[in-house]
Parts: structure tokens; C-alpha cells; sequence
């Protein structure tokens, strides 16, 4: 069952990490 | 805010999140309350609800990089180079998911984070190499960034059917060549791979507005840089 979890939350913590990470460019791309 | 991306896109980009949302919290639901519990492994077996969808989504997404690069170099134009490189980043994160929550499942059915089976292997081979194509794409700040790029897109997907042919073509493969899913199970795997595919979709849409301002500060740097030219030619 613990692998489960971590798989499930893995995989959301990424996508996550992965849009504020996008956002972070976005942010600098139109101030630069 | 960008003024220049329509309002249309932002309304697909809010409609594909919305139901995005609907379908993942839906296929969330089915897998906690609706698919058994499989008697063998366990809830460990429900990693495979995103486990599979993330797979399909990776191979999806490169191939779209493929059709992206390939239209590239037949057209020119930056659209199509800035949709290789958007669905690339998006493979690459599906295909992380894989990664991980692949050696996951490893663990409690093969008694084993990793083994160096076919699909295993080309798998890693695939995500190493598309990792490069991110590396080799950023490294380039000359104009042939986009040429340089849609080439590797198109080299690359050589990849794509060794992954997925690697369980016929090699013996001592650990994934089954055949899956029957029923019932419950089935249904369930089934929404999760619309709602990921969704998911994709409404990112995809995110992740080219980068392109979209990349591609504007390029045209206003450009744009710059003719101007005293033009004056000079007008004096």
C-alpha cells in the first residue's frame, strides 16, 4: 500500500514542481 | 498578462483544465472506490492507473514532437518547432513518472526496484536520450536552434517503436506481451488514460504560451535590432 501512495503522490508532487517551474519562466521571460 | 495570445486559446486552456480536473478526480474515485483490489499483489497493482496512462502520454508526446519537427523543416515556421519542444517537456515529465512509479511496482511484483529487461532498458535508453534533446536544444543560442532540434525530434523517435516492440523482439521480458484487463479494472484504466490525455492536452496548451512570449521578445529583439538600420538607410 506504501508504494502506492508514494506512486500516487509522487506523480502529483511532480506535476506540481513542474508548473510552478513553468510559471517561473513565464515570469521572467516577460520581465526580461 | 500577454495581450498578443488570443482569447480563444485562453478559453480552450480554462475548458481543457476544467474538465482536466473533472475526469483526474473521476479516475481518482474509480481507483480508490471502484476497481478491486487485485488478490495477488494487492493495492500495489493500482499503480498501474497511472502508470499506463503516463507510458501512453510519453510515447504520445514524442510523437508529436516527431509530426512537430517533421513540419519544421518542411515549413519553417516557428509553430511547429515551439510544439516539438512544448510536448517534448511534457514527455519528459511523463516519462519520469514512469520511471519512478515503474521500480515501484518492480518492487512488490518482481521483487525488485530495477532489472535489465527489454522494456526496462529501452525505456531508461529513451529517457536518457530525450533528456539530451533538452540539453542540446537549451545549449544553442544561433538561429539554427530550431533546424538542430527538429533533426534530433525526428532522429530520436527511432526510439519509440523499440520500446514498444522490445517485449517481442527480445526474450527475458518481464512485461506480459499480452494484458487483458476486465470489468472494473478496465473501465477504470480506461478513464484514466482520457483523463491523463486530457491533462496532456490542457498542458500542452500551457506550456506553448512560453513559446508564444519567447517567440514575441524574439520578434521585438529583431525588430530592434533593425530599426537604426532602417533610420540609417531613411537619413
Amino acid at each position: 500500500m506504501t508504494y502506492a501512495i508514494v506512486a500516487y503522490v509522487f506523480t502529483a508532487v511532480l506535476w506540481i514542481a513542474y508548473f510552478l517551474w513553468l510559471k517561473r519562466r513565464e515570469r521572467q521571460e516577460r520581465d526580461a | 498578462m500577454n495581450p498578443t495570445i488570443p482569447a480563444w486559446w485562453r478559453g480552450a486552456g480554462r475548458a481543457l483544465w476544467a474538465l482536466a480536473a473533472i475526469l483526474l478526480a473521476a479516475s481518482l474515485g474509480a481507483i480508490t472506490r471502484y476497481a478491486p483490489t487485485e488478490v495477488q499483489m494487492g493495492i500495489v497493482q493500482k499503480i498501474v492507473y497511472v502508470h499506463v496512462p503516463s507510458a501512453t502520454m510519453t510515447l504520445l508526446a514524442f510523437g508529436l514532437t516527431f509530426a512537430g519537427s517533421i513540419a519544421y523543416l518542411a515549413t519553417k515556421q516557428w509553430a511547429w518547432d515551439a510544439l516539438a519542444a512544448a510536448s517534448c517537456e511534457l514527455g519528459m515529465v511523463f516519462a519520469t513518472v514512469v520511471m519512478v512509479t515503474g521500480p515501484l511496482w518492480a518492487r512488490s511484483a518482481w521483487n525488485t526496484w530495477w532489472t535489465w529487461e527489454p522494456r526496462l532498458t529501452t525505456f531508461l535508453i529513451l529517457w536518457i536520450l530525450y533528456a539530451g534533446y533538452h540539453v542540446v536544444r537549451s545549449s544553442i543560442r544561433s538561429s539554427s536552434k530550431r533546424t538542430v532540434s527538429s533533426i534530433l525530434g525526428i532522429v530520436l523517435f527511432v526510439n519509440l517503436p523499440v520500446v514498444w516492440m522490445s517485449i517481442q523482439w527480445w526474450r527475458g521480458s518481464l512485461h506480459p506481451r499480452n494484458v487483458t484487463m476486465t470489468g472494473e479494472m478496465r473501465t477504470t484504466l480506461l478513464l484514466s488514460m482520457a483523463a491523463w490525455m486530457v491533462f496532456f492536452a490542457a498542458a500542452l496548451l500551457t506550456r506553448l504560451r512560453l513559446e508564444w512570449i519567447r517567440e514575441e521578445a524574439l520578434e521585438r529583439d529583431l525588430a530592434g535590432a533593425r530599426a537604426p538600420e532602417t533610420g540609417r538607410a531613411g537619413a
